[in-house]
């Protein structure tokens, strides 16, 4: 009896605890992936994607290691493309070269937005985030939020710094920042 | 992390026009991906989800399809609160909507991908004409109450969009097999092929064969039911010239066979014809996107039995022309220009007494706007207006004694159609939907101008040698139909469902009917004829009621859908006499609905309690035979057992009307229990 009651009211809570309560979850990972069909140049073979994080920041840097384990846990990417995932600091970011997807972490600050959004001019990049403040800051295109809805907010002057667009209905559903 | 406020969402395109979507440059299966949700275009032009189209619209999609067991499309949409689907004979289905239901059903626009499939002589559907394979449909769109200014003409009672699977987005492979009591055979297909990355292409076509109902009917109905067939084939194509326009090229033929009800309540064997020729173009450009629409439809109807003729067939002919611009300017302020022409022909395949070739025609232009206004993050409001110029014209040759003039024929009727709805929604769980729409309902041909002359059969009323000559009236006015309603949608989170309420008032002027009498003549030479022109405006009716659902699903497997509708008509008695609205359809539906996944297992079921109706019925097919027939509330249970084998093949056994042999569901004959086994492999 005990265990089972050590369990439910003081381990569990604790775990919960643990786990910052904006890290990106799967359901969100997977949002950004589903988005990938309806860009008007669809990523097709293999490509890599980039995870973004704060090195200054744990938090953001869990984060980072999350989404990355997710990814190579198997989560399916629409479309038959092949993702190559690799950790990406954002004050390296030169090591972005030839990735296809940036995927933001949580836990940048407004300074490192600036210095993604410069990095994205002509990058053929789509940045993506759960954070919302990267989609705010230009420094994500698209922003997605799984609850208590699913909401996909897109940055147009993002876009067209990084030089990809998407479908007009997928612009005409997400919220337009 | 945090959420954006709203006044942070700041247009990209404040000031410029931005193009939008269009339906058929729409990756629908993408965006129901991306929201876990149906995503439609047809009601403002622009992509939404269900909860947000400011109309009740509620979207059938694939998965509900395939979870119902039914083959007949139809037979999908009883699933929709407001909707009673008269089961009228074995293949034989009329659609009646929010409290008005009749055979022959005038007042519904049907389209699939957009393109009318209502036949125009008696504005009606042969719902087992329909060119589509069910399994190549990904959503079926169902509109309640007037949206004329937002669909097109027709749209009185209501809308239903088959949207299938796009040629260039969906790869969409689909062979089906199905068998059963009735000795139903059916079977259907759907192929896509895709040239590189830039054109897709999709061919469907399929067949039935089943035993007319066995249930007790009349002698004189007896002789006149045919065993119902159909066959068809349908073609689809998509490419894109370049990024950002598309064109498209379509065909369809269909041929069926049916014993089918007719308006004035009694049942005909029915021949249906069909062929269509469709193409569409689109493209975006900085001044919006354009998108022109051109199809030809050509239907044949022969009956048999009707008016005792040996011959009669209706033919219709219609070209249709659309071409429209929707544009944005902002964020908050989306437009839809549209202008339409139909050229519309109506002639007859008939016995003539007197040596006569009518044909009616009509010119119609149309000119509508749409103007979408999200007037906060929370607050939409949709305005939408159409005008229709129609000119009537007799193009044939009349015989001497026709009782109305070529030229009386030549009319013009200028209407508008209007449709206005606010969606506000405080909260992501809360959607209020306030509403009003006023729709026209054009005569149809049979209504304006059929002109026939045979002989009578024998009759104790009339002297032996009298001919029949029967009118149309080229003097009938449009009926107007005018809805204001309220609806309110709640997610229940917790129990993972969405309850939507809706209570509605409408009003109906200038209904049209087809009155019963007549004149006798007698016409120099000493001929004598019974001439009817029963065709005329008879009256207003109004309606209100209500509507309350519940559907949702678990992540367990589990999926419920049960409703509560209501409708009350009211006609004025020179309604009542002829068309005879009120009690035409169930006042009282309940529908139960669940169903549960386990593994390779699905299991649904679906229970209806129908209350009582008072229809038009004619069992002996001449005016003697005429009346309001009484049936009682009834129950049906239905289901559907389904195993997948493995990814490409799935076993099914479903039924209807399983608890009974037989069930007494309409004035017309009692509707059997049937049993089908299916197997379906897609790839």
């Amino acid at each position: 009896m005990f265990p089972l009651l050590l369990r439910r009211f003081l381990l569990l809570p604790l775990l919960l605890l643990s786990v910052p309560a904006w890290a990106t979850d799967q359901v969100e990972i997977g949002l950004a992936l589903k988005s990938l069909p309806l860009l008007t140049q669809k990523i097709t073979g293999s490509a890599t994607m980039a995870i973004i994080y704060d090195p200054a920041n744990p938090a953001s840097e869990t984060d980072a290691r999350g989404i990355k384990a997710i990814m190579d846990g198997g989560q399916p990417v629409p479309g038959g493309v092949t993702l190559t995932t690799k950790l990406v600091r954002v004050d390296a970011l030169k090591e972005l070269a030839g990735a296809k997807i940036g995927f933001v972490a949580n836990g940048l600050n407004a300074a490192q937005f600036a210095v993604l959004n410069n990095a994205l001019k002509d990058s053929g990049m789509l940045t993506v985030s759960a954070d919302l403040n990267c989609v705010q800051s230009a420094a994500c295109i698209i922003g997605v939020a799984a609850r208590p809805s699913v909401t996909i907010y897109y940055n147009h002057a993002a876009a067209e710094k990084s030089g990809i667009s998407f479908a007009p209905a997928f612009i005409m559903l997400a919220k337009q920042v | 992390m945090t959420r954006l406020p709203s006044f942070l969402l700041v247009s990209f395109c404040n000031l410029t026009l931005c193009a939008t979507a269009q339906a058929q440059m729409v990756d629908y299966g993408s965006l129901q991906d991306l929201y876990g949700g149906p995503v439609t275009t047809s009601a403002t032009g622009t992509p939404m989800l269900e909860k947000d189209v400011p109309a009740n619209m509620t979207i059938i999609t694939a998965e509900d399809i395939q979870h119902s067991g039914t083959r007949d499309i139809a037979k999908l949409l009883e699933t929709v609160p407001g909707i009673y689907v008269m089961h009228s004979a074995a293949a034989d289905f009329n659609v009646g909507v929010r409290g008005y239901e009749q055979a022959d059903q005038p007042r519904l626009l049907v389209l699939i991908n957009g393109r009318q499939v209502y036949l125009d002589d008696y504005s009606r559907t042969v719902w087992a004409n329909l060119p589509v394979n069910i399994d190549d449909i990904r959503q079926i769109e169902v509109v309640k109450g007037p949206n004329a200014a937002l669909f097109g003409v027709n749209a009185v009672a209501g809308v239903i969009n088959i949207v299938t699977y796009n040629p260039l987005y969906d790869n969409n492979n689909v062979v089906s097999f199905m068998g059963g009591t009735q000795n139903l055979t059916r079977g259907s297909a759907t192929l896509t092929h895709k040239l590189g990355d830039k054109v897709g292409l999709k061919l469907s076509g399929g067949g039935m064969r089943m035993d007319e109902f066995d249930t007790e009917r009349g002698a004189v109905e007896a002789q006149r039911v045919t065993d119902p067939h159909r066959y068809y084939v349908s073609f689809d194509s998509l490419g894109e010239i370049k990024p950002g326009m598309q064109a498209g090229l379509g065909m369809d033929y269909a041929r069926s066979n049916n014993t089918y009800a007719l308006t004035n309540g009694a049942m005909s064997a029915l021949k249906t014809e069909s062929l269509s020729v469709k193409g569409n173009w689109a493209w975006q450009t900085d001044l919006g996107t354009w998108k022109a629409t051109t199809y030809w439809n050509r239907y044949r109807t022969d009956y048999k039995g009707l008016f005792d003729l040996p011959k009669l067939a209706f033919l219709t002919n219609l070209v249709a022309v659309q071409l429209e611009d929707q544009f944005q300017i902002g964020k908050s302020h989306t437009f839809r220009l549209s202008t339409e022409y139909r050229r519309n022909m109506f002639n007859f395949d008939a016995f003539q007494t007197f040596a006569q070739t009518p044909e009616l025609a009509y010119n119609m232009w149309s000119a509508g706007g749409m103007w979408h206004w999200q007037i906060r993050d929370d607050l939409s409001l949709t305005s939408a207006v159409r005008l229709d110029r129609l000119s009537l014209k007799e193009t044939g040759d009349l015989w001497d004694g026709a009782i109305y003039q070529k030229d009386e024929y030549s009319r013009q009727l200028t209407d508008y159609s209007a449709n206005i709805g606010l969606v506000y929604q405080p909260t992501h769980d809360d959607t209020f939907r306030i509403t009003f729409g006023r729709g026209i309902q054009e005569p149809s041909f049979v209504e304006w101008g059929i002109n026939t002359t045979y002989p009578s059969v024998a009759s104790p009323l009339l002297p032996p040698g009298t001919i029949y000559d029967l009118y149309g009236n080229p003097y009938i006015q449009p009926s107007v139909t005018q809805n204001y309603e309220v609806g309110y949608d709640r997610v229940l989170a917790p129990i993972a469902s969405v309850l939507r309420v809706s209570v509605f008032y409408q009003t109906n002027d200038k209904i049209k009917g087809a009155t019963t009498g007549g004149a006798v003549r007698v016409l120099p030479g000493g001929i004598i004829t019974a001439t009817q022109a029963p065709f005329a405006n008879v009256g207003d009716s109004q309606a209100w009621g209500g509507e309350l659902q519940l559907k949702g699903k678990s992540a367990s497997g589990f999926r419920w859908n049960a409703s509560y509708s209501f409708a009350r008509v009211v006609d004025q008695q020179s309604v009542s006499d002829v068309v005879h609205n009120d009690g035409s359809m169930p006042r009282h539906m309940v529908r139960l609905g669940g169903g549960y996944s386990y593994q390779k297992w699905d299991f649904d079921t679906l229970f209806s309690y129908l209350g009582a109706t008072n229809m038009l019925r004619n069992e002996t097919g001449d005016q003697t035979g005429i009346g309001v027939r009484h049936t009682s509330g009834y129950v049906t249970l239905s289901g559907r057992i389904a195993y997948k084998l493995n990814d490409n093949f799935t076993f099914a056994v479903s039924g209807s009307n399983i608890t009974s042999l037989t069930t007494q569901e309409s004035a017309f004959p009692a509707v059997e229990r049937q049993a089908l086994v299916s197997v379906t492999a897609r790839f």
